[in-house]
């Protein structure tokens, strides 16, 4: 018969036995990562901020936990009787000795599906291109007319409104309202989006603000989606809340993640900027305005001083220094003829010298002339025996008579 | 010169069509080809421009007007 041995070799304590539980749970990953659905009960919501409760279904039930981090991202109001899918994982709870879950996201029980037919449509508008990067236009950053597609009486236009007045109150707004969820939404988004189309605004918004997924459900409509890629005029689609993706953000020019945001995204440029830009343009207005002033004035200088240029007095300057000139050139060329002339004269002089009887005459030389007539005498045929001469020697003269002539 | 100089009077131009006939002239200010008279009348012209788009930033109300199924209609402020 078996029996328990008295003297086991080991002993675990409560606290390893419980350890020892914890790590095989704690090390399975598919108890570390996993939905499980369920209806809610027993819930609980403490001041710490925790999340209590339990999930349960016909057969069995688990006790659950969502920290305060995460319960506080819920946007899912709970209360018991609420069936919901939880992702989370298995843990153990020591002192009570129980094992629970940790849900970290929790969404309505049937949200899987849904969430599994947008991912469907995603991809096979995604492959028609709808969502194309090059598809996107710009938003012009000026509007003139901004169209709005939203509810008429949800916060989100008011949103809008006031962000627009604030920013950019010199732009129209043109309201197109349509119901925003609900199963006449898609058809009548549509419409008015078409509508509104036909009015040719800058830019269109199409808007709603937070609310469930299938709150917003519409804006993931094939239909919808459709119309706003076929949009002929820039479309900025604001859906929900910052973590909401809808079809239409995808198939928008620009995605914006809330309502107001769209609005401020359809007015880059506000009245601050173009205040700030007037001023800017009057200051280049008057400054272009002087400078040109100048450039006129420093022309008119610049003529005026071409005038004086050209004008007679400058002339009679011109030509009073011209003969000036002339007069010097004149001068000059006088004495440079006197010059000549007088280097010329030197040189006759010389020449004359030279030739002069007086010089003849020192050598030695006489000249002589006859008395009755002062002719010279050249030749024995001039003089006869007896005739009366002058002798001239270099200093003086004396009388003879010729003695003898023998021709 | 500005290529056109717009023959609307100022008070029925837009805040856009003003500011862009404001920075023509500016332009035509700068390049200083404009004789004096010129100069003098776009200058004047500028400044009233000035004023006109002044005016338009400071007393701008936002417009909104709802699209029904009759048209267009002034929108009334669902509180």
């Amino acid at each position: 018969m078996a029996q328990p041995s008295l003297f086991a070799s080991v002993i675990w304590s409560v606290s390893r036995l419980t350890q020892h539980i914890r790590s095989l749970l704690e090390t399975d990953a598919t108890l570390q990562d996993v939905w499980v659905q369920g209806e809610i009960s027993n819930l609980a919501r403490p001041a710490s901020g925790h999340v209590y409760f339990t999930l349960k279904d016909a057969a069995a039930s688990l006790r659950c936990v969502i920290w305060r981090t995460d319960a506080r991202r819920l946007n899912l109001p709970l209360q018991d009787g609420m069936a919901v899918e939880a992702h989370g994982k298995i843990g153990v709870y020591e002192p009570q000795g129980q094992y629970q879950f940790y849900a970290d996201l929790l969404r309505p029980a049937g949200e899987g599906a849904l969430y599994q037919e947008f991912l469907r449509l995603k991809s096979r508008l995604e492959a028609e291109g709808l969502f194309d990067a090059q598809r996107k236009r710009p938003i012009p950053p000026l509007p003139h007319t901004i169209g709005i597609v939203t509810s008429a009486s949800g916060a989100a236009l008011q949103d809008m409104l006031n962000i627009l007045r604030r920013r950019l109150p010199l732009v129209k707004v043109i309201v197109a309202p349509s119901p925003v969820q609900g199963e006449e939404a898609p058809p009548a988004l549509v419409s008015a989006l078409q509508a509104l189309e036909r009015l040719s605004p800058d830019v269109i918004l199409l808007a709603r603000g937070g609310g469930s997924i299938e709150d917003l459900w519409a804006f993931n409509d094939e239909r919808v989606v459709r119309a706003v890629a076929a949009c002929q005029v820039p479309l900025i689609s604001g859906v929900g809340h910052e973590t909401d993706f809808t079809l239409t953000d995808f198939a928008a020019d620009l995605r914006a993640p809330t309502p107001t945001a769209a609005a401020e995204l359809a007015c880059a440029v506000t009245v601050a900027d173009l205040t700030s830009r007037l001023g800017e343009i009057k200051n280049r207005l008057a400054a272009s305005t002087l400078s040109l002033l100048a450039a006129r004035k420093s022309e008119l200088a610049s003529v005026a001083a071409r005038l004086r240029f050209s004008s007679p007095q400058r002339r009679i300057q011109t030509d009073r220094q011209r003969l000036d000139d002339l007069t010097r050139r004149g001068f000059s060329a006088l004495n440079h003829r006197l010059s000549l002339n007088e280097t010329r004269l030197q040189g006759l002089e010389r020449r004359l010298q030279a030739l002069s009887p007086l010089a003849v005459l020192r050598r030695g030389y006489a000249a002589v002339t006859r008395a009755q007539d002062g002719a010279l005498v050249s030749s024995i045929s001039q003089v006869q025996t007896d005739t009366e001469i002058f002798v001239r020697v270099t200093d003086g003269q004396f009388e003879a008579v010729v003695r003898k002539h023998e021709p | 010169m500005p290529k056109k100089t717009s023959p609307k009077l100022i008070e029925d131009l837009t805040y856009e069509e003003a500011f862009d006939e404001l920075e023509s002239i500016v332009a035509a200010l700068e390049g200083e080809q404009a004789t004096l008279e010129e100069a003098m009348q776009l200058f004047e012209r500028g400044q009233a421009l000035v004023k006109r788009c002044g005016a338009l930033l400071e007393q701008a109300e936002l417009k909104v007007q709802t699209l029904s199924a009759n048209g267009l209609d002034e929108f009334e402020m669902d509180e």
